[in-house]
Parts: C-alpha cells; sequence; structure tokens
C-alpha cells in the first residue's frame, strides 16, 4: 500500500492511499507504530486518498490513538470523506478520536 | 606520437648539447692554459731583459755610461702589471727589489723555495692576489746565473678568463638552442608520417578513413613509406568487404522483415480462422434454454484457446419427451470442429426421428464410421426424458458417467452402458439403461474439460471438487453456473487446454411439492441471480472478492456510500469465516458462497458458508462504542458495524452451512 508521509514541525502527517482493508492495514500499522516508537507522537492521518475502511483499518487507528496518548503525545485524523467518516461514527470513535477538516484545522488546534 | 617526437628532441638535443658542453669547457680550459703560458713567456723575456740589465749596469759602473738598474726596474713596474721584481745571485742574494706603491715587496717563504729549485726554466704559479714568474738569467759575462721573479697582478689575467668563459657560455647557449630547434625540426619530420599512420588507423576505427589520408607517407620511398603502402593495401581490401557484409546483412535484414511480416499475417489469418470456427461450433449449439412443463435443460460450453470438440444438444422429441445429447471429439483444432460439426448434426437427425438412444448411437457410429478418414472418434452420451413419469432412457459410447442428484444432495453416477465411442469401428451394439428421475432430482452431464481442467500449478479439478458444487443442491441455471464458475476460477492463470461442457436435466415438481424432505438451498439468486461468487477459504481471496463486488457496485451505479458500506459488510463477515470458521490446514475452495440480488433500492446480500455454527448476530460481542480511548478494546467491531450499516439481518444454521441474510437499504439517507 502506497502511504504518503509528511512532517510539520514536529507532527508527522501520513496519508494512505486507497483501501484501509484486512490486507492493506498491517503495511499501516507498521509503519506508524515504528515511527510512534521512534518518539514522534504527534501524529495526524489525512484520509484525502483513503477510499475504503474497514474494521482491519479502524484497529490501526485506534492503537495509534492509543499509543501516543500513552506517550504523552496527540492523535488526529482530517480530510475524510462522509462515507469514511460514517464508518468512524457508527463505530463511535468519533467521541473518542479527534477529526478536523483539513490540515490547516489540525495545525490550528495543536 | 608525442612521446616518439619528444624523445627524439630530448635524445638529439641532449646529445648535442653534451658535446657542446664538453667542447667549450675543453676550449676554455686551453684558452687559460695558453694564457698563463703566454703570460709566462712574456716573463721570461721581462726577466731576462731585467737580468742583462744589470749585468750591463754592473759593466757600465766599470767603464761605460751609468744606468742604474733600479732605474731599469722602475721603469718595469710603471706598467700596473708588474707589481713588484727582485734580481738575486747565484747566491739567492738580492741584488735589486723594486716594487710599487700599493704592494709590499717580500719573499715568501715559496718563493725562496721555488728559486732554489729552479733548474734553468722558467716556472710560474698563483697565490691569491698574484701570478708569481721566476726565470733563470743567464749572465753574459759567464759570472754566474742570477735569477729574476716577478709578481704580476692577476686581476687582469682573471679578467681575461672570465670573459673567455663567458664567450664559451654564449656560444654553447646559442649552440644548443639551435640544436634543439634542429632536432624539433627532424623529430617533427621523422614522426609526421607515424603520426598520419596512426591517424589513419584510428580512422578505420570509427570508419572516417580516407586514402587521401596517407597520400603524404606512400609517396616517400623509404620503409615508412612501404609501411604506409602496405597499410593503403589493407584498409582497401578490408573496407571493401566490410561494404560487402553491410550489403549482405541489410539484404538478408529486409528479407527476413518481410518473412516476419508474412509470418505475421499468416499467424493473424490462421489465429482468426481459429476464432471463427470457435464461433461457428458453438453457434451451432442451442443457447437457449429448454423449460417445459415438469422439466427444464440449461448447458455451457466454454472452448478452449485451440478449438476443441465438446458439444451439446437438447430437444422436444415430441409432446412429452426431451432429449439430450452431449459430446466429445478426440483430438483438437480444425479436424475436431468439422468432426464435431458432423456428430452433432447426425445425433440431432437420429435423435429427432424418435429412436431409442441405443439405437441412435448405434447408427450415428456407422454414419461417422463412412465420412471419417482422420479416424477421430467422439465419446457421446443420448438421454430421452418422458416428462410424463420421469423415466429417463440413456445410452453411453464411451463418455463420461453423467450424475444424479437426488433431492438431498447426494450424487450417484449412471451406470455404463458398454457402448464403444462412435467412429470407431462400424456395426457395433450400444446398450441402453433406464432410471427414473424423481421431481427435484437432476441428471448432471459434463465433458472432461470439467474433470480434467488444471490450476496454474498444474493440480486437476477432479471428480472431487466437480461433487463438492454438485452436493450444493441447487440446479438449472444456477447448477450450470456455478460449475462453470468453479472450474474457471480454479484455472484461474492457466491455459483453458480444453473445451468445458455442462449440462444440466431436472424435473421440476409440476405436481404437489414434496416438502417432507430437503427441498433445494432456496438461493436467492436463482430468480435474479446478479452475482454469485464461490471464494476458498484463504485471505488472498478477499481481494478478488473486494474486487468483484466494487465491479458489480460500479456497474449497477451504487452511491459511493452504499458501495462502501456493501464492501465493508462482506469483507468483514467473510473475513471473520475465513479467521475462525476452519480449522488450520482445513482449506476448502467452495467454503464461501456470497450472492446478491439487486431489487429496486434493496440489496439482498446472502453469505453461505461451510464453517464451523456462528452466529455473528447472537454470538459476537457487542463492543462498548462509548468507551475511552484508553478503555476501548482494539479489534471486535467488524460485526458491530456491519450490524449498523444493514437494514436487516437474518442469520440461519441449513445443514451444514451458516447462511447470514442482509439487507442494505440504497436509498439515501434523509
Amino acid at each position: 500500500m502506497q502511504i504518503d508521509t509528511a512532517t510539520h514541525g514536529d507532527l508527522l502527517v501520513m496519508a494512505p492511499q486507497g483501501r484501509l482493508d484486512s490486507n492493506t492495514s498491517p503495511a499501516l500499522e507498521s509503519t506508524l507504530l515504528e515511527r510512534i516508537e521512534g518518539g514522534e507522537t504527534q501524529v495526524s492521518i489525512d484520509f484525502s486518498g483513503v477510499d475504503y475502511i474497514s474494521s482491519a483499518g479502524l484497529r490501526v487507528l485506534l492503537m495509534a490513538a492509543k499509543r501516543t496518548g500513552a506517550a504523552g503525545g496527540q492523535f488526529s485524523m482530517h480530510s475524510m470523506a462522509p462515507e469514511i467518516r460514517e464508518v468512524f461514527e457508527i463505530s463511535g470513535f468519533l467521541t473518542i478520536l479527534k477529526v478536523h477538516p483539513d490540515l490547516t484545522a489540525v495545525l490550528a488546534n495543536r | 606520437m608525442r612521446t616518439f617526437r619528444a624523445r627524439l628532441i630530448l635524445l638529439g638535443g641532449g646529445l648535442a648539447v653534451f658535446s657542446v658542453l664538453l667542447t667549450t669547457a675543453f676550449q676554455t680550459w686551453h684558452a687559460r692554459q695558453d694564457l698563463i703560458h703566454a703570460t709566462e713567456i712574456q716573463g721570461e723575456e721581462i726577466g731576462r731583459l731585467l737580468g742583462h740589465g744589470a749585468q750591463a749596469t754592473l759593466l757600465a759602473e766599470s767603464g761605460g755610461p751609468s744606468l742604474s738598474i733600479h732605474d731599469l726596474i722602475d721603469d718595469l713596474l710603471s706598467g700596473e702589471q708588474v707589481q713588484a721584481a727582485w734580481i738575486l745571485d747565484q747566491d739567492g742574494k738580492e741584488i735589486a727589489v723594486g716594487h710599487g706603491t700599493t704592494h709590499a715587496a717580500e719573499l715568501t717563504g715559496e718563493d725562496r723555495a721555488r728559486i732554489e729549485a729552479i733548474d734553468g726554466m722558467t716556472v710560474s704559479y698563483f697565490t691569491e692576489t698574484a701570478l708569481t714568474i721566476v726565470t733563470p738569467s743567464s749572465s753574459l759575462n759567464g759570472g754566474g746565473d742570477w735569477t729574476v721573479l716577478l709578481r704580476i697582478d692577476r686581476s687582469e689575467l682573471d679578467s681575461s678568463l672570465r670573459s673567455e668563459i663567458l664567450i664559451g657560455l654564449a656560444v654553447f647557449l646559442v649552440v644548443a638552442l639551435a640544436a634543439f630547434l634542429l632536432m624539433s625540426q627532424i623529430a617533427g619530420w621523422l614522426s609526421a608520417p607515424l603520426a598520419d599512420i596512426t591517424a589513419a588507423a584510428a580512422a578505420m576505427e570509427t570508419r572516417t578513413y580516407t586514402p587521401e589520408m596517407l597520400r603524404r607517407v606512400t609517396a616517400r620511398k623509404d620503409e615508412l613509406g612501404r609501411l604506409a603502402e602496405t597499410f593503403a593495401g589493407m584498409a582497401r581490401e578490408v573496407l571493401g568487404r566490410e561494404e560487402i557484409l553491410e550489403g549482405l546483412v541489410r539484404e538478408r535484414t529486409s528479407e527476413l522483415n518481410e518473412k516476419n511480416l508474412q509470418l505475421e499475417a499468416a499467424n493473424a489469418r490462421v489465429a482468426e480462422e481459429l476464432r471463427i470456427t470457435q464461433r461457428m461450433q458453438i453457434s451451432i449449439l442451442p443457447t437457449q434454454a429448454l423449460e417445459m412443463d415438469g422439466a427444464r435443460v440449461f448447458a455451457r460450453m466454454i472452448p478452449a484457446r485451440e478449438v476443441g470438440g465438446d458439444f451439446y444438444d437438447f430437444m422436444n422429441i415430441d409432446d412429452h419427451r426431451i432429449a439430450v445429447v452431449i459430446g466429445d471429439v478426440s483430438g483438437k483444432g480444425v479436424p475436431a470442429a468439422f468432426f464435431m460439426a458432423v456428430a452433432r448434426t447426425v445425433l440431432r437427425r437420429l435423435a429427432l426421428a424418435g429412436g431409442a438412444p441405443g439405437e441412435t448411437l448405434a447408427s450415428a457410429n456407422d454414419e461417422l464410421c463412412e465420412v471419417n478418414p482422420l479416424e477421430l472418434f467422439v465419446t457421446a452420451f443420448v438421454g430421452i426424458l418422458d416428462r410424463r413419469d420421469g423415466s429417463f432412457v440413456y445410452a453411453n459410447a464411451g463418455h463420461n458417467p453423467p450424475c444424479l442428484i437426488s433431492r438431498d444432495g447426494e450424487v450417484t453416477f449412471l451406470e455404463r452402458t458398454g457402448g464403444m465411442a462412435l467412429g470407431v469401428m462400424p456395426d457395433l451394439p450400444q446398450g441402453e439403461r433406464s432410471i427414473t428421475i424423481a421431481p427435484g432430482e437432476a441428471v448432471f452431464l459434463y465433458t472432461d474439460g470439467v474433470t480434467e481442467a488444471f490450476d496454474a500449478n498444474g493440480v486437476q479439478f477432479e471428480e472431487e471438487r466437480m461433487l463438492a458444487v454438485l452436493k450444493q443442491k441447487v440446479a438449472g441455471e444456477t447448477l450450470v453456473e456455478r460449475m462453470i464458475n468453479a472450474v474457471e476460477r480454479f484455472s484461474d492463470g492457466a491455459e483453458r487446454s480444453d473445451d468445458v461442457t455442462v449440462l444440466s436435466l431436472d424435473r421440476t415438481a409440476s405436481e404437489a411439492p414434496d416438502t417432507t424432505v430437503g427441498a433445494p438451498v432456496p438461493d436467492p439468486a436463482a430468480a435474479e441471480t446478479t452475482l454469485v461468487i464461490i471464494v476458498a477459504n484463504r485471505s488472498e481471496e478477499l481481494g478478488r472478492l473486494a474486487e468483484t463486488v466494487g465491479r458489480f457496485a460500479e456497474e449497477n451505479e451504487l452511491s459511493p456510500r452504499a458501495a462502501m458500506q456493501l464492501d465493508m459488510a462482506i469483507e468483514e463477515i467473510v473475513s471473520n469465516v475465513i479467521k475462525y470458521g476452519f480449522d488450520t490446514g482445513d482449506v476448502r475452495e467452495d467454503a464461501v458462497e456470497l450472492s446478491l440480488k439487486l431489487t429496486a433500492g434493496r440489496l439482498a446480500i446472502r453469505v453461505a458458508d461451510r464453517g464451523r455454527p456462528f452466529d455473528p448476530l447472537a454470538d459476537a460481542p457487542e463492543p462498548d462504542i462509548g468507551a475511552s480511548v484508553e478503555d476501548r478494546p482494539i479489534g471486535g467491531l467488524g460485526v458491530h458495524l456491519v450490524k449498523t450499516v444493514m437494514a436487516d439481518l437474518r442469520y440461519t444454521r441449513d445443514d451444514d452451512r451458516n447462511v447470514l441474510d442482509m439487507v442494505l437499504d440504497l436509498t439515501p439517507p434523509t
């Protein structure tokens, strides 16, 4: 799976591309958790390139939120399509994970 | 040629410079000797003059005019050259001494030693500032020999020597320069032909050589001229040969290109002809299903890449009898296709004539034996069903035995009738058998293209996989589609080497339906199947599944939201089945069957799997979606998502299958 990565100051922005399903999520999991363990605990996931997410993808995001929280960091997501947002909503994730409209909002809310 | 030229210049110039240096050094040394010698002679002269003068003075004292010896010395000293002069008698006593104002006049120890050692010969020697000359002066009166000692200023002598050396050096420099210039000219002259030949050789390599390049050298009459001429000759020959070779290569290349084009055209023609043959082969087979009261027939053939010889047929013989035929011609390609067309036509004509299956096959055999120059043969099965009582009379000429599928999914092979394949030998009897097909039961006919289909690893489909599909208790078109689907999926990526042909004849329950024993699995796809997919319990299947479902969503213009929810529901449920439904290592090709049925505004989804009993609605733990990040367990979300997204969800356990029926509401949310 293609994962674009950028940094804005100490904020790590990861933008997975395409599907976040049980086949592709392990790739995001290893890349993301590795960076968090490496000390990058300010993380936002850019969803603009994601057109599908299943519970396997949700699992990775929850793990990332837990790890960054435990390390005293911050985890958020942004640029989410409505149908993706709905999945987060019905899973109850919107109440526990921060979702911003775009990167500017992420940077403003730090 | 720079090295050669430089070496020539260095060697020649160096030699010249060395010899000039030697000559100049010798000349300079020689000039110095000459100068000293001249000074000595001069000193001798002066000495002699002084001696004679002194003696004359002494003589004059005794009578002649008086001339002082001191005057003589003073005269001598008036010139700057002589600094001091001594006249000594044979005992070394000073008779007269004279010296200039700037120089002290004292005899040194060396002077004394030289005077004592004098032996009638003039000697000279250098001290720091002067040249001293000691010369004997024979007395005129025989009164013993005197000695004259002169000190001469050496500065003048030195300056003469210096100018000698300077001249020598100047001459040396001029000659050396001239030698180098001359040598460089000579070296250039010597190396130019070599440079020309080298340039010509380099030009040969880059193919820019022309005979002009060597004209200067070939004009010479020496060894280099001969070398250049030899080279030019070789170059001429090589160039000529290359030209011929290149011409040949060009010629052959264009010939090859032409041949290739012809081959390609021929290939394309053959491929096109094969395609046409294939199309014709399919077009002579019935495409419409036969659906009569009490019985129906569906069939399909997938042709091999090469043209094969499979065929099927079905027809109403009269008001209540249906004939089904399947056949497989040996061999492949155009001959097989041609023989198939003949066999199919003969069998159709005979079957329609209404004869018993055994008779039909026997007559067909005789006819085919007459028109079989290539000695092909065809295996064939003919069966006739009487719709009224379900009696099914059949004859099998060497074909794979068809299967009878009972209502509870039990599969038995129809016993052979001992017949030989058609076209081998005329006048052979064909046996017959008879069975009864009960309502809800089906007969399944197939060719070896099904059981002998290969996957990419060379594994065969075999009867076992075929039976697994037959036991799904489906009939008619669904059975045909599932079987074709299963074979195609199995042989995905492998080249299909043989036609694949299947035919299903089943008796529909036109009388009172029997509900006491297992009716066929109600397949939501049976009436309006829009998509049926069967996948194995391997996680790699999920990708293919998502792709197919995605295509389905696209083709049916589902909204992105609905497409995503459909995609998600299928992934969640199927991945759960694959992960948890089976024991490790228990891989089944028909593990999960997914069917989608689209009606206005609603999509019915059925996932039927052969895994261990599991009701996701009752058995899956409900996640606490209100929990905080820290408390929220990772996982356990999938079923919850599916439940939330689907408008309706029902689970049933059907014999050995978990069946989950879901309904996705396609109307957009308000």
